[in-house]
């Protein structure tokens, strides 16, 4: 055989794995973030409700594929081989992404949870109106967990400015604190509902 | 080449590393294993004993004595005096009748004998026959009869291919002063015992031999562990044995003089291995291991492994052959060490939960119980969701836990556990079979925030497998409004439907399996293990 250093290379390709794994997380943006459970073993994950509904949660498959060719090789340097993995971890996250915004669509149709904006742009309104919408928790200090808003990338700036409104302008704020201050009874009631009975 | 390791090996083994294979090898030649010693002073010159397939009692004195072959001078000095105990003494076991008065006596040894001793056998054996006495004759069993008799088993179904050859030699070559690589091992028993059920169950003279061939292979890979007197992770590779043959059992449906004898050598060992272990403690007065500087970062993950271990070795039921253990001395260490108990991940419960059962065994106060209280409670706060500190789930066993821990793993967790338990369901039904029903309104409240995660295999063959690629995850929200009524109910049902029929007659096997595989944990088998050990 020719010469070979099959342990560095090993310890390389382990690192580049590391790599490529964070680099994916982060192009999941909030889902990146979000709990993340491993099926160790058995092929079906179902979930049970309170209300002992249940709900299977179908595996998705993602993939992702770079090609290093013969002729590259003789230059090849770290960087670009680091980039050629970027671009794969980019479309693994990507697939991920479109998978649980469908899966998170679905379930909000089915609970009917949808909130129709008829084409206008979004304002505070919409904000507030799918805070409403949802159960939000609370800390021991009783600060809420806000949840993430997740918008599509022509969005994002005008929902980064009507969230900067509410954070500045006195009524939006009021209102938004109204709000808040409505989840965190519901959160108490629901929290007074953690016992054991009879 | 493996031929070269089995040769190898027995120039290494001593009378304490051959004996479980040679057990093996006469139960798949049709003898009905009796008993086989730990090696103590009591041992009386007769380490195993066995009836063979004409209904002849048989007598076995073990030798390894390093150096390849036995000498004159260790046959007059030392095996001699034995040896002449073992052909003209009586046997007396409580399943060899007295009726049953002449037995044949074996001194089996992996090396070979010099010369003189060949002589010095044949002169006493002729010396009994002048004295009238034919019947007491010394047989020897050496070298060259192991290697054939090891040939015979089913080795063909040993790895062939040079990754599993490669996984062989590597644990074949391991220090031997670390934990046991579980996965390893498995792979290379599950090569040997079939997972997946034919048509129709190979015969018994194929079974006897693949799992006869299977144990060999077993202490084969952990015999830099046994010469080590490794205890623990003797005991897990055991264990990972006895789950194999009651799975094979469960899976053809065998019946139950097929499987039993190859089940009982594994399950004798593992009582002798824990006794061992106990003895060892005792002679100890403190427990650091290997180097002091660092010991401390893993003092009480070591605590909670010896501890769950004296538990199960308390909770083992009566041996016919006369009871070893120390009880006293096991409820002591346990007693005065359990505060230095640490939980690595949900790993480590049933390591406490046995530390539970062995508490009730003499505690009559409420301490034992408050103890799962107090468990149930860990459990709940630190896996509430968002929590930072939750406990890895019980996929993670105890090398990978400290690893994390420490900050030395090779990769970080990418999975996140908080909101979610897998033995918490359990612990809730254990407690609540205790009737503290004001304790469990405290406890209540964070309970209800962790969800319940139970893995079904698909059907209880599996229940031994070290993964199923098939099965169902359940991911359950426990009510936040709870009856306590149908708590009740929950907790009292014990039938344990995941339990192998096979199993049934072995609960503390099936404790000390969850010990070494502790993803078999899930809140039927916990509460059917509590129906025969509380």
């Amino acid at each position: 055989m020719l010469p070979d250093f099959p342990e560095q290379k090993a310890k390389v390709e382990e690192r580049l794995q590391i790599r490529m794994d964070q680099q994916r997380l982060a192009k999941l943006g909030p889902f990146g973030e979000s709990p993340a459970i491993r099926v160790a073993e058995g092929d079906r994950l179902i979930f049970e409700g309170e209300d002992e509904t249940e709900r299977e949660m179908e595996f998705g498959h993602a993939e992702a594929e770079f090609k290093v060719s013969v002729d590259e090789l003789p230059t090849m340097t770290i960087e670009q081989l680091i980039a050629k993995l970027d671009k794969a971890a980019e479309d693994l996250a990507r697939q991920q992404v479109e998978r649980a915004v469908g899966v998170l669509n679905e379930a909000v149709e089915t609970v009917g949870n949808t909130l129709h904006m008829r084409g206008e742009p979004f304002q505070a309104e919409h904000l507030f109106r799918a805070l409403e919408k949802i159960s939000i928790d609370f800390d021991e200090s009783g600060q809420p967990y806000v949840p993430t808003l997740l918008m599509g990338p022509d969005m994002a700036d005008r929902a980064t400015e009507v969230v900067g409104r509410v954070t500045l302008e006195a009524d939006l704020r009021r209102r938004y604190d109204q709000i808040i201050l409505r989840k965190r009874e519901e959160w108490r009631a629901r929290e007074s509902h953690r016992k054991l009975v009879g | 080449m493996l031929e070269r390791v089995i040769e190898n090996w027995l120039d290494k083994a001593n009378e304490r590393t051959f004996e479980v294979p040679f057990c093996h090898m006469l139960a798949a030649e049709g003898h009905t294993v009796l008993h086989l010693t730990r090696h103590c002073a009591m041992e009386m010159g007769k380490d195993v004993l066995s009836i063979a397939p004409d209904g002849v009692p048989c007598a076995y004195q073990l030798k390894g004595p390093p150096g390849g072959r036995i000498r004159l001078w260790q046959w007059r000095d030392e095996i001699e005096r034995q040896v002449f105990g073992l052909v003209t003494g009586g046997i007396a076991h409580p399943s060899i009748p007295t009726t049953l008065a002449n037995h044949r006596a074996y001194l089996v040894t992996s090396c070979e004998l010099e010369e003189e001793v060949i002589r010095a056998i044949e002169d006493m054996n002729r010396s009994f026959v002048r004295q009238g006495r034919p019947d007491c004759q010394l047989r020897t069993i050496v070298r060259g009869e192991l290697l054939r008799r090891a040939r015979d088993l089913e080795t063909n179904l040993w790895p062939t291919d040079l990754p599993d050859i490669k996984e062989l030699l590597e644990m074949y070559l391991e220090e031997g002063d670390g934990p046991l690589p579980k996965t390893k091992l498995a792979g290379l028993i599950e090569r040997v015992i079939p997972q997946t059920a034919e048509e129709q169950a190979p015969g018994k003279g194929k079974l006897d031999r693949s799992l006869a061939s299977a144990a060999v292979l077993c202490a084969l890979a952990l015999a830099s562990f046994s010469l080590r007197s490794n205890f623990w992770a003797q005991i897990e590779a055991w264990t990972l044995y006895g789950g194999y043959v009651l799975g094979l059992a469960e899976r053809y449906g065998l019946a139950k003089h097929i499987w039993l004898p190859h089940f009982a050598i594994a399950e004798r060992e593992l009582y002798i291995l824990l006794v061992r272990l106990s003895a060892e403690l005792q002679e100890r007065s403190y427990f650091v291991e290997g180097s002091p500087m660092t010991d401390g970062l893993v003092y009480g993950h070591r605590m909670t492994v010896l501890i769950g271990l004296l538990s199960v070795l308390a909770l083992w039921p009566s041996q016919k052959d006369g009871d070893e253990r120390d009880h006293n001395f096991i409820r002591e260490f346990c007693q005065r060490h359990t505060s230095e108990m640490r939980l690595w991940g949900e790993g480590g419960i049933p390591f406490i939960v046995a530390r539970f059962w062995q508490g009730r065994l003499n505690d009559a106060t409420p301490g034992p119980d408050l103890l799962l209280r107090d468990l149930a409670a860990q459990v709940s706060r630190a896996n509430a969701p968002r929590s930072t500190n939750a406990l890895p789930s019980p996929y993670y066993d105890l090398t990978d836990a400290i690893s994390h821990a420490l900050g030395i793993a090779e990769a970080p967790i990418r999975e996140t556990f908080a909101g979610r338990s897998y033995s918490l369901e359990g612990l809730v039904h254990l407690f609540a079979r205790r009737m503290w029903r004001q304790q469990m309104r405290f406890l209540w409240p964070d309970i209800s925030r962790v969800r319940f995660v139970r893995f079904y295999p698909p059907q209880p063959a599996d229940f031994f497998r070290s993964r199923c690629a098939q099965g169902i995850t359940r991911d359950v929200q426990p009510h936040q409004t709870q009856s306590w009524g149908e708590l009740l109910q929950q907790a009292q049902e014990s039938e344990g439907a995941c339990v192998p029929a096979s199993a049934r007659e072995f609960p503390v096997f099936v404790l000390l399996y969850l010990l070494v595989c502790p993803y078999g944990m899930n809140s039927e088998v916990l509460r059917w293990l509590d129906g025969h050990l509380a």
